[in-house]
């Protein structure tokens, strides 16, 4: 476990999701930016214009590598093209970090897009921990686990999401990434406190931290139902569970994510720099 | 084992059909609405990879008839891999 997590090496900072419309403006102004984060399936080809942007900006700053079509919830072994296409752009890219979900997508009727639900048993905890050895095998070094939003609970589930967190990581050596719009959004959606979920998460196995926004709808039974869009900038219910976090598990890289309806530049950069701050204000007071 | 994600899968694609048993709300109701969002989830993305995929199509049939036209497709021909190719 250990030569697997000293490839890990993202600085505690802020990053950013790259998308390739912010390019010039990243360019022109780098010192901004502590890292960046890429998703894993769009620089799988074998060449053309997002490879070689990937190749410039990894000579400029720290990866970090985020799958979102391993489907390491799946009931279904892994596709082992697909993990060879990982281990392909691993190799070459040799990221700062590498994460991916707790979810499935892939079934043999297709690829689904989603990050779909799992439901939290001890049968499909050691599916995972399968799953998750296989992935660290398959490309040299550890990976980060991400917890997901969720919209539904499962009857048959018998284990709390940190429970069946803390196995996985025990058993696999995975790391864990920790996605605090998530919580949130979970946390509303199945109605518990997300402070309590922070408190009773392991935040030792925690490798980086994920802040994006959402959307607010109901239920037909006109209960809030939060929906993880990456749409908008990360609200402020959001903003003070991470100061939580940080308080409790100490400073971490923190990626902003904005993925839907993105906006210019200046808006991602800012919420970034907000970040920043708040890692900066952390360390102040953790030195004192 | 094995019969749930097909079961789950089926009733993401397919809109006629009920929410897959043991999915249920905070209170232990079914989870209707809940489980629609990974329906429009699933669609509403493949429709927009169609669009990246197709944006001459896309331009000369109109978003609408685009939309509705993927919609159909996508629920009968997920892509094959996650790199989204169609």
């Amino acid at each position: 476990m250990s030569h697997y997590s000293s490839h890990n090496t993202l600085p505690q900072k802020a990053g950013v999701g790259y998308k390739a419309q912010h390019l010039n403006d990243i360019l022109k102004d780098p010192n901004g930016i502590g890292w960046i984060e890429i998703h894993a399936e769009n620089y799988m080809g074998d060449g053309g214009r997002p490879i070689a942007q990937l190749k410039h900006l990894r000579e400029m700053f720290p990866i970090s590598c985020h799958g979102v079509g391993l489907s390491i919830g799946s009931e279904s072994p892994l596709d082992t093209d697909h993990l060879a296409r990982l281990k392909k752009l691993v190799d070459w890219l040799e990221p700062a970090m590498f994460s991916e979900h707790l979810a499935w997508s892939t079934h043999d009727t297709g690829f689904l897009n989603d990050l779909l639900p799992v439901p939290y048993t001890q049968n499909v905890a050691d599916r995972v921990v399968t799953h998750i050895q296989q992935v660290q095998e398959t490309v040299g070094r550890q990976m980060l686990l991400e917890n997901p939003s969720t919209y539904v609970a499962f009857a048959q589930s018998d284990m709390s999401e940190i429970d069946f967190l803390t196995d996985v990581a025990t058993r696999s050596g995975c790391g864990l990434l920790l996605d605090i719009n998530n919580v949130f959004v979970s946390a509303t959606n199945q109605k518990y406190s997300p402070k309590e979920y922070i408190d009773a998460y392991p935040t030792k196995h925690v490798g980086e931290i994920h802040l994006s926004g959402h959307e607010e709808d109901s239920d037909e039974h006109g209960e809030t139902l939060l929906i993880d869009s990456h749409s908008r900038a990360v609200v402020d219910p959001v903003w003070e569970l991470y100061e939580y976090t940080l308080a409790k598990a100490g400073a971490r890289p923190t990626l902003i994510e904005w993925d839907n309806d993105i906006p210019e530049w200046n808006v991602l950069a800012n919420e970034a720099t907000l970040a920043d701050a708040l890692l900066a204000r952390h360390n102040q007071i953790a030195a004192q | 084992m094995s019969a749930f994600q097909d079961t789950f899968t089926n009733a993401l694609l397919d809109p006629a059909q009920p929410t897959p048993d043991g999915l249920i709300d905070p209170n232990g109701r079914v989870a209707g609405k809940r489980f629609d969002v990974y329906r429009n989830n699933v669609v509403h993305s493949l429709i927009d990879a169609m669009g990246d995929a197709f944006p001459a199509l896309k331009k000369i049939v109109g978003e609408d008839f685009f939309d509705a036209m993927a919609g159909v497709y996508v629920r009968a021909h997920p892509p094959k891999t996650p790199m989204m190719m169609f």
